[in-house]
């Protein structure tokens, strides 16, 4: 049989319920803009009944739980799209640095000098006698060399800027998963002890997102609620431990590449993905492709004109001198000889001596420009093509970025339906709650004035 | 839309540094050929006037080759061919700007030497350098080279034939010995060095110089047509450039109508405002 203090019971336990219920609102409404946040939802059950005999009419409401809502399989998918994504961005951002530094379509780039070079010889075989083209041949050329060189040397400056971002990336790492295995303990204490950890929760999911960016990363989530974080098949974050990436100079490569090392593993780390994996990619692919093809033009372009130029005769009678330096074994290296750069009377035009007008040897020179080639293609589309293929792997990561980014988008939209904050919704469950509130106060103040009753009888 | 870098459009990016590059070349070639016809058109111009003064040699050749001519005239005559040797020893080391025409690849040295007698008459011509048979070439194409230059030994003395009758010098050196001699060639010389048989040298000589100033006249012709072809190839190239990498003039055009509208709006509606005074917002 039921009492008024079982009455007066199940009005205070909605009482408070209701009470926790409009918390719970106003925590996600304030949290409405908050980074990382989950929406929490308060799932309410019937409470135990009294053992009342006969007639069972319950006893009011309990809280079963309050917990965050979040898909872990959509976490999953969007800490991969993230690092696609991030991987793809990264991707665009370096090649977008390389196509600057060859400036393609630009005033003065390596084309354009290329022809300047091709035509100064022509120039010099329409007045061969001239001291003047050979001024102009000696200027065009060495912008040439210059140039070539300039932009190798900002592709190799790009490698060493590559390698201070791998160091950030890998330092930036650390901080990650070593605050990661931070919260890990925190949320483990927490649970255990049966307190609520989702704020931790969030905070964590942030940080591994964040992590996601750097690399490519797989996450397993422990029994005590703690999660284990693996790179390339190892781990990196194991409850509270967090393994250090190691960023050391290779002492033994000339290059003085950054290598990764995971804790105290004697083998190095190659990222795949994410930033990581973009960085690695152009420092260990892109720009040595790309500097080693400078390289190549150098030693064969310069190649070929001395082989020419040794057979000529110069203004002054001089015959068997390079026109460019002939110990060339690279862009790095790539100048005029010392001869032809103090007196440009040894620029040689003729093929025979004591002919001031034979423009043979000049026009020779001129049309290597169709005839001289690197693997089956002229110098010109040799140099030509370089950037071009910078640029058509940028546009190819411009794509692959979008697509990544749309994918990755709607994973987030997908996420923020169900884990954000709906301000209509939590609106209405206020008023709701207001009124649950409300009524259990009245059932409250109801049981009151029954007791009040029954003490007023004499 | 005018691209700015590879990535935008790598196609257009490609076809537009080729275009470019053609046109650099287009353009060059075109300097090419102009330079060389100044240099054909000044050697052609040389060669017409050694055609008149060839047959001036030989008009006065004849006018001494008959009976009623006097010992004194003769001698005028050997004078006056006297003249005309030295006339066609200037015309051999003509300039075109500081560039001898007809000297080979020795442009900077005058390709003949007189040698004199006691008097200071010229007794032969001697050639002053080893390359006056070399050939100066332009390039006119890809892969396309041209001799403008036609040489002393093609004009004036063939390789190894000094004086010889090839040699236009000893030819008119020995008309002008032969005419100073009363038109008689020296004795057992009748065969060789008579007027009439100088004559026919030089004749032979003549048709030799109008061969190379035909050539001249079939290579500017080339080279006008070349030009010509150039510049339509660069009309071409250019509006391959266009096409690749020149500005969308439509839409720039369209663009700026649309800019333009805004803009007059956003100033009717400024002058509207600045006409109100802070009292006809307040009342």
């Amino acid at each position: 049989m039921s009492s008024l203090s079982n009455i007066l019971e199940q009005g205070r336990r909605a009482l408070q319920v209701q009470q926790l219920a409009m918390q719970v609102i106003g925590h996600n409404t304030t949290n409405a803009g908050t980074v990382g946040y989950s929406r929490r939802r308060l799932d309410l059950q019937t409470a135990v009944p009294y053992e009342t005999g006969q007639w069972d009419t319950g006893s009011g409401v309990d809280v079963l739980r309050l917990a965050r809502v979040r898909d872990t399989l959509l976490d999953n998918q969007i800490r991969n799209s993230t690092s696609v994504s991030s991987y793809w961005s990264a991707r665009e951002d370096q090649l977008g640095r390389v196509e600057e530094v060859f400036n393609a379509l630009g005033d003065n780039n390596l084309g354009n000098l290329l022809d300047d070079f091709w035509n100064g010889w022509h120039d010099l075989a329409n007045d061969p006698e001239s001291e003047t083209a050979r001024y102009a041949l000696r200027d065009r050329s060495t912008a040439l060399a210059n140039t070539v060189k300039r932009v190798h040397g900002q592709l190799e400056a790009q490698v060493e800027e590559t390698n201070g971002r791998i160091t950030d990336a890998a330092d930036k790492m650390n901080t990650l998963t070593a605050a990661i295995a931070g919260l890990n303990v925190q949320i483990a204490r927490s649970e255990l002890s049966g307190e609520e950890a989702s704020d931790l929760r969030d905070s964590r999911d942030l940080l591994v997102e964040q992590l996601s960016e750097i690399t490519d990363i797989a996450v397993q989530e422990q029994g005590d609620g703690s999660i284990n974080v693996y790179v390339g098949g190892q781990v990196i974050v194991q409850r509270d431990l967090a393994l250090a990436v190691q960023a050391d100079v290779a002492t033994s490569d000339p290059k003085r590449a950054v290598v990764l090392t995971l804790g105290t593993s004697p083998f190095s780390w190659t990222p795949t993905g994410g930033e990581l994996g973009a960085l690695y990619e152009q420092r260990d692919r892109e720009l040595p492709d790309m500097i080693n093809r400078l390289d190549r033009f150098a030693r064969e372009f310069s190649s070929a004109v001395n082989q020419l130029h040794v057979q000529g005769y110069g203004l002054n009678g001089s015959h068997g001198h390079e026109f460019f330096s002939a110990d060339i074994t690279g862009a790095a290296d790539f100048a005029l000889s010392a001869d032809i750069l103090n007196d440009v009377s040894f620029i040689a035009a003729a093929s025979t001596n004591d002919a001031p007008g034979d423009n043979s040897l000049a026009i020779a020179i001129g049309q290597l420009q169709h005839e001289s080639s690197i693997d089956g293609v002229t110098l010109d589309e040799w140099l030509r093509n370089v950037p071009l293929e910078a640029g058509s792997r940028r546009a190819a990561a411009i794509q692959q970025r979008d697509i990544e980014g749309a994918v990755l988008e709607n994973a987030a939209n997908r996420r923020a339906s169900i884990s954000g904050v709906n301000l209509d919704e939590e609106m209405a469950k206020l008023i709701e709650a207001q009124k649950a509130y409300e009524a259990a106060a009245k059932i409250v103040q109801t049981v009151d004035e029954m007791m009040q009753t029954i003490l007023s009888l004499k | 839309m005018r691209i700015f870098q590879a990535s935008e459009d790598v196609t257009s990016a490609a076809h537009a540094l080729d275009a470019r590059s053609q046109l650099e070349s287009v353009a060059q070639y075109r300097r090419n050929v102009e330079n060389g016809q100044d240099f054909v058109a000044a050697a052609d111009a040389k060669l017409t006037s050694l055609v008149d003064l060839v047959n001036e040699i030989d008009a006065l050749a004849l006018s001494v080759d008959n009976d009623h001519v006097t010992p004194e005239d003769r001698n005028f005559a050997a004078q006056e061919m006297n003249q005309k040797l030295e006339s066609l020893l200037e015309y051999a080391n003509a300039q075109f700007g500081d560039r001898y025409l007809f000297s080979g690849h020795g442009t900077t040295t005058a390709p003949y030497n007189a040698v004199r007698d006691t008097n200071g008459r010229i007794t032969s011509v001697e050639e002053s350098h080893g390359s006056i048979s070399g050939q100066i070439y332009r390039t006119i194409d890809e892969n396309e080279t041209v001799a403008i230059n036609i040489t002393g030994t093609r004009l004036f003395v063939p390789q190894g034939e000094a004086n010889s009758a090839a040699d236009i010098f000893y030819v008119v050196a020995q008309l002008r010995d032969t005419i100073a001699n009363d038109n008689t060639p020296p004795e057992g010389q009748e065969g060789t060095l008579s007027t009439h048989v100088l004559r026919d040298n030089l004749d032979v000589i003549r048709k030799r110089i109008i061969d190379q100033q035909t050539y001249l006249g079939s290579l500017g012709q080339r080279l006008e047509s070349k030009l010509s072809d150039l510049q339509e190839v660069e009309i071409g190239w250019t509006d391959r450039l266009e096409q690749a990498q020149g500005a969308d003039t439509t839409e720039l055009v369209s663009r700026l109508a649309t800019e333009e509208g805004v803009y007059n709006a956003l100033l009717a509606i400024q002058s509207r405002i600045l006409t109100k005074s802070l009292i006809d917002y307040i009342g």
